[in-house]
């Protein structure tokens, strides 16, 4: 019992630790993106790198934190610049079209 | 042992509190805001394909309070019904993140206690049953299983973790003794004009309490006023025109992310339902049923039981996975008021089996294989 109690609690502790991991880096990445966009103002189109979780920490925390699926959900922008995400991101912050530099949809429904 | 059990005794419930509160906090402020978000800053325009598509024009900034108004008139209209937790997100949106990072840290802090409150069935200090309320936020964290997008996320937490508070109240106010017409209207109008899933369920488990109170004859004008306005918000929220609307665009411009008309309620349909979503989203939170189980088995089930908050909470979590399977889509995310029904019961159980549990294992009345 005593053990069990003892794992949880490390379990408890290193998904917690993970999650600050994950977010502070996402948090890091987003800054320098949006830093690096506004560097690009005069440009036609701006590509910049797709974020990534730091460790693959993803595999050990689950949907608990940031995961590929939710970068492909909306926590990354697109992959063509008219695409809702990269399109309302510009407009909000006054910027030229953006993209990522990856492909990456949406599970589509009815593919074989 | 010993000292691990006077510090237990000696942490006040509030230091508990804030162990999950703060991080919370703190997790809210590193998340921006991101994906829809950003098209909420702006009037939907229901006229051009609302704010959420591919290839949409120009938009104009909410500036104020009417066009959040206008803004949610156009939405119900052209896209979805959950007006209330729209407004929420777009008035967040409008006036900057970091007053929603405080006012959701709020609303998780309020989620915790009302959670408790329902679990033990009444309004008292957490310092009563310290180890059920730890359970409770134990079993939220580790029991929601996409934790970022229901609980983290602007317009996720607005439609999710918000609306579950509104159900959460409804039903404790349901179990008052004493209630007013008036503010069991407007809670049971939020807690039916939530999200689908949660709103149907908390119909069903109000109806189930306020049927357990005709049988005892403590039924009050005040319970059906509020069960009347949670019907009525449960009609708002699913008979909206605008998901007709949604329909109709998506099957326009973007079908390949719709499920085909032909393969609803197909086998094909609830097996993708039931791997994608009902089994993941049961096995993990499968933790918070060994509270039940030994409830179970030291209780027993009986029709007197179908009265205990442990049974009426525990079914209602397997009823919102239930009711989602029969959803064109079931993602992880609306597994949410699965875990949020699961963890009171779980936590009721827990109450109910705490002394027994703290009796010396020679003492206990059955073995647990």
């Amino acid at each position: 019992m005593l053990t069990t109690g003892c794992l949880a609690v490390a379990y408890a502790l290193f998904t917690m630790v993970g999650c600050f991991v994950v977010e502070t880096s996402y948090h890091r990445q987003l800054n320098e993106r949006l830093s690096y966009a506004r560097q690009h103002m005069e440009d036609d189109s701006i590509v910049v790198k797709a974020f990534y979780i730091p460790y693959n920490l993803d595999r050990w925390l689950g949907p608990r934190s940031l995961t590929e699926y939710h970068f492909i959900y909306g926590a990354d922008l697109e992959s063509k610049t008219t695409d809702n995400h990269s399109l309302m991101y510009a407009r909000y912050y006054g910027l030229p079209p953006i993209r990522i530099d990856r492909e990456a949809d949406w599970k589509k429904r009815g593919e074989e | 042992m010993q000292q691990i059990e006077r510090l237990w005794q000696h942490t006040p419930w509030q230091w508990l509190l804030l162990a999950f509160a703060l991080p919370f906090l703190v997790r809210n402020l590193l998340l921006p805001m991101v994906a829809d978000d950003y098209s909420y800053v702006f009037i939907w325009d229901g006229e051009d394909r609302g704010n959420l598509m591919d290839n949409i024009g120009p938009r104009e900034r909410i500036a104020g309070f009417a066009d959040i108004l206008t803004s949610q008139w156009s939405h119900y209209f052209t896209w979805g019904g959950r007006t209330p937790s729209m407004l929420c997100i777009q008035f967040f949106a409008w006036v900057g993140k970091v007053w929603f990072d405080i006012a959701n840290t709020i609303v998780f802090t309020l989620l915790m206690l009302v959670l408790y409150w329902l679990a033990v069935g009444d309004i008292v200090s957490p310092a009563r049953h310290k180890g059920v309320f730890l359970w409770g936020m134990i079993g939220m964290f580790f029991g929601v299983i996409d934790y970022l997008t229901t609980m983290l996320w602007m317009t996720g937490a607005c439609v999710y973790l918000w609306t579950g508070l509104w159900e959460y109240l409804f039903l404790l106010y349901l179990i008052k003794d004493k209630g007013s017409c008036a503010l069991a209207a407007v809670s049971g109008l939020l807690a039916g004009w939530s999200e689908e899933a949660g709103s149907i369920v908390t119909v069903i488990l109000s109806a189930w309490i306020m049927l357990v109170y005709w049988r005892q004859k403590r039924l009050q004008r005040w319970m059906i006023v509020g069960f009347a306005c949670l019907l009525v918000g449960c009609g708002l929220l699913m008979l909206c025109p605008g998901s007709l609307h949604r329909e109709a665009l998506m099957l326009e411009y973007a079908p390949e992310y719709i499920l085909p008309a032909d393969k609803l309620f197909s086998a094909e349909m609830f097996w993708d339902n039931f791997t994608g979503g009902f089994l993941p989203i049961l096995i993990w939170e499968s933790f918070l049923f060994i509270p039940v189980i030994l409830w179970i088995r030291k209780h027993y089930l009986t029709w007197q039981s179908l009265t205990c908050p442990t049974v009426i909470f525990t079914a209602g979590g397997l009823l919102v996975l239930c009711a989602m399977m029969f959803a064109p889509e079931f993602e992880l995310r609306t597994g949410f008021h699965s875990t949020l029904f699961l963890t009171v019961g779980s936590a009721a159980a827990l109450k109910e089996i705490a002394p027994w549990l703290k009796k010396p294992w020679s003492l206990r009345q059955y073995a647990v294989p």
